[in-house]
């Protein structure tokens, strides 16, 4: 029975009127690779923020390996075992590919300089950046500055992984890289919540799938069963009509 | 202290409206805002002390000029600042230049001597209820309000106006509407000019000016603005009436020349525990992330 | 990568210390003055650039320190009687703790409300500074004579002014190739990003802050001394806060030599041309402070070797 790794419990977030995110209960086990997916606006990266205490829930508690974390600081709860990539890719200027990534790898415990650097250039071999190490982040494509990204995120050591649309903007292949790397993570033992709009990298490579909607959680299995699940289908199938509808006489 | 109170707030909000205006609007923070007020008085005392304009006439005449001053000054020198990625940071360090260079010219064209407006009736006062007010200050208040509402009466009601506020709440969207975004920055600009130029009349009327009394305004206009909540009109009026009040306590509570400092531990207050101001909607006040 | 000092930097670093250490056998009194004041511009626009350049919190309020530093340490040596260089180690250590007091609340800000909230604590210090009767109020204070001879008392500012230059570069330095550097750098670049890196901003923010004021009020006690008189006016001038904002930017804010290299440039200029024209200075520095913004917004740094160019690609 594996642990359980992250609860939410009862977390909602307001904002003015709005629920972005109305009484979720979700657990994620140690070990597990869970997609998140929902329509745009379901209340996905306000999930993320939640849990990595960029916001605070207006109700309900967070807890990571049984400790309480809503509340807390951000550096804390990295520090304590979370990391997240953005949406919105946040590369820090200025400063070269290691650099980048070695901020990851220096802050999240006291350790001498030197190792930290050593960590961090073995994250960046382990996602192909290398090569790369000492460019100005400027002068990255798109897909490596996606790969920047998870580095950073895992040169923390995390024992918990948040994705936020790490997929956005590539093409097939390089989804396949990537899809091939975040299951290189999670069979490394990294847990992993990936939030995901690509339907082929949730189904391939997620054993459990969550599905948001306005908020609210309408859906919690296999790929498989949430592809059939009624309610899904119906959250979806407003968009899908609408594309499907052509122009009366078309 | 009360009605004094009341008088100072609505002169405040008056100095703060353009500043919150532009703030709100354009997200540019005028620190020579202090400068344009300035000019704005010596237009007016230049104008009664030459030709014995009324204060109050000369109030069209400065608010015309520093209109097209503010135009000018938008499409020369911040025009191609605003492009920059950083120019929150460059908008900032050349208003202040900026303002530094409208006081120094102003101090080595006029000297740096205390100016003042006496008109010929700054002696008669009014009863309002048991308090003696003068008709001045009375006269003062109400043009301010008189302004302010005329302010608002044009975003709301004009079609430029409106465009103004739009591309406040959503620039992006406000282009694919078709408004030309760049030109009602410029024109924001050159109305909070404007109205700066109003305050500075109307502070002539009541204080001595001289070429660096422009600095604790924009100060203060940062705070009422703050304090009502970015571009937000009612929010602005009650800001001022918060810190006009707020400054003649502690004025006559503690000390008179304490009232800076008084101001200044209400804004650390304020930003502190409700950035977004007491009334408004943050515009571009997300405090949290950036 | 590490924050060790290279040699190639230590040579450097000891050349100059060399010239600046000799440099007043050569030069006359006034230029030695002039090259104290360079110093201390040096020092400010590091303090300065530390806050803005480095941690990309630009703020309004360093001169509120400056003046703090002057102040108090004369207000000790006048009406209490403590020897200089005690009276600079308490004003000092007042400095920094009013500075962490009213650093909390405002680091919590960023951009335009940090920069007006800043512009507030030097307004308002001023105001009560200069309310105080102990202080000398809007008269201004005197300190005492300094116990040496002229020629003497200026070599000792020099060197003062130089220590303490020499102390800061060091400091940052080795501060900004080691953990607080790569934390300043996160912050500025992406405060949030930062955040879930596992950064405690405020912790770092506060602790740049402190060290910023730590030498902002140093400089100004002995700049108080060196002057003799003070009053609320020029301590608390927005002038000194335009110069050495200026002086930053001239160099090449964010860079570690930047604000010396502004400085030189600026203050020597400034003599040569403007003290002649003492009414105009202000206005032509407001010119100057305009023509840098516009056009020269990496600093005169980006002109010189490789580490310009660096940093003129980071800034376009």
């Amino acid at each position: 029975m594996s642990e359980d790794l992250l609860v939410l419990d009862g977390v909602s977030r307001a904002f003015g009127g709005l629920m972005a995110v109305s009484n979720v209960n979700l657990i994620v086990k140690r070990g597990e690779l869970v997609g998140l997916i929902g329509p745009n606006g379901a209340g996905k990266t306000t999930l993320l923020n939640l849990i990595s205490g960029l916001q605070r829930p207006s109700t309900g508690q967070l807890r990571f390996r049984g400790m309480v974390i809503s509340g807390l600081a951000p550096y804390r709860i990295a520090r304590l075992g979370v990391s997240r990539t953005f949406q919105v890719t946040k590369p820090f200027k200025g400063m070269t590919v290691l650099e980048n990534v070695l901020l990851g790898a220096l802050f999240v415990r006291s350790r001498p300089f030197s190792e930290a650097v050593h960590a961090a250039e073995e994250v960046l071999d382990f996602l192909l950046l290398a090569d790369k190490k000492g460019l100005p982040v400027a002068s990255l494509t798109l897909p490596d500055v996606k790969r920047l990204e998870v580095a950073k995120a895992l040169a923390m050591g995390p024992e918990l992984l948040l994705l936020d649309e790490v997929m956005a903007g590539l093409n097939l292949r390089e989804v396949d890289d990537v899809m091939a790397l975040v299951a290189k993570v999670n069979a490394r033992g990294t847990t992993v919540l990936m939030i995901e709009h690509v339907m082929r990298a949730i189904m391939g490579i997620c054993r459990r799938v969550v599905v948001l909607q306005h908020g609210v959680v309408i859906a919690d299995g296999e790929p498989q069963a949430i592809a059939n699940d009624r309610k899904v289908i119906e959250a979806y199938l407003g968009e899908r009509f609408a594309r499907e509808r052509k122009p009366a006489g078309a | 202290m009360l009605v004094n109170g009341l008088l100072l707030g609505g002169l405040y909000a008056l100095v703060a409206v353009g500043l919150s205006l532009v703030w709100g609007i354009t997200n540019i923070i005028n620190f020579a805002h202090g400068g344009m007020i300035m000019l704005g008085a010596y237009v007016t005392f230049w104008l009664f002390h030459l030709y014995g304009v009324d204060p109050f006439l000369s109030l069209p005449v400065s608010m015309v000029m520093m209109f097209f001053f503010g135009l000018a000054v938008h499409r020369t020198l911040l025009h191609s600042v605003l492009k920059r990625a950083d120019f929150v940071f460059s908008v900032l360090l050349l208003t202040f230049a900026l303002e530094m260079f409208l006081s120094n010219a102003a101090a080595l064209a006029w000297t740096a001597d205390f100016r003042s407006v006496t008109v010929s009736y700054a002696g008669t006062s009014v009863a309002i209820g048991p308090v003696f007010v003068p008709v001045v200050d009375l006269a003062v208040l109400v043009t301010a309000i008189v302004l302010i509402l005329g302010l608002w009466l044009y975003l709301t009601g004009t079609k430029t106006g409106q465009a103004i506020l739009a591309t406040g709440l959503d620039a992006e969207a406000a282009k694919m509407m078709g408004i030309e975004v760049d030109r009602i920055y410029a024109v924001t600009f050159a109305i909070g000019s404007a109205l700066a130029g109003a305050a500075g009349s109307l502070l002539a009327i009541l204080t001595a000016v001289n070429p660096y009394f422009g600095g604790a305004y924009t100060f203060r206009a940062a705070l009422v603005g703050i304090l009502g909540g970015l571009g937000s009109i009612p929010g602005v009026l009650l800001g001022g009436i918060v810190v006009g009040m707020a400054e003649t306590a502690g004025s006559v509570l503690i000390a008179p020349a304490y009232r800076l400092f008084v101001s200044f531990v209400l804004l650390v207050v304020i930003l502190i525990v409700r950035p977004t101001g007491l009334l408004g909607s943050a515009f571009f006040g997300r405090m949290e992330s950036e | 990568m590490s924050g060790r000092i290279t040699r190639n930097e230590l040579l450097l670093g000891l050349a100059v210390v060399a010239v600046l250490a000799l440099a007043p056998v050569a030069l006359n009194q006034y230029w030695i003055r002039v090259v104290t004041k360079v110093l201390l511009f040096a020092v400010l626009a590091s303090a300065w650039n530390l806050m803005a350049g480095f941690c990309g919190y630009p703020s309004f309020g360093q001169v509120a320190f400056f003046g703090l530093g002057a102040y108090v340490t004369a207000v000790e040596m006048v009406r209490f009687h403590v020897p200089f260089v005690l009276s600079l180690v308490l004003a000092i250590v007042l400095s920094v703790v009013f500075a962490v007091l009213v650093g909390l609340p405002v680091l919590r800000l960023r951009g335009h409300y940090f920069a007006v909230a800043t512009l507030g604590i030097a307004e308002a210090t001023k105001q009560v500074v200069a309310n105080l009767a102990i202080a000398g109020g809007g008269e201004g204070i005197s300190f005492p004579l300094p116990p040496w001879t002229p020629e003497v008392t200026t070599r000792v500012f020099y060197y003062s002014m130089g220590l303490v230059l020499a102390a800061m570069l060091v400091t940052f330095r080795l501060a900004i190739r080691s953990r607080p550097g790569y934390a300043w750098r996160g912050i500025h670049a992406n405060e949030e990003a930062a955040q879930v890196l596992g950064i405690n901003t405020t912790f770092y923010k506060v602790v740049a802050w402190a060290i910023s004021a730590f030498f902002t009020s140093l400089v100004g006690g002995i700049y108080g001394y060196w002057i003799g008189f003070i009053e609320p006016n020029s301590m608390f001038s927005a002038n000194v806060t335009v110069e050495m904002v200026v002086v930053a930017l001239l160099g090449g804010s964010g860079t570690l030599l930047g604000p010396l290299l502004g400085s030189a440039v600026f203050e020597v200029l400034s003599e040569v041309v403007w003290a002649h024209f003492l009414n105009v200075h202000d206005l032509v520095l407001a010119v100057l402070f305009g023509i840098i913004i516009l056009f020269l917004p990496g600093g005169l740094i980006t002109y010189v070797g490789r580490g310009g160019r660096q940093v003129r690609r980071a800034v376009s």
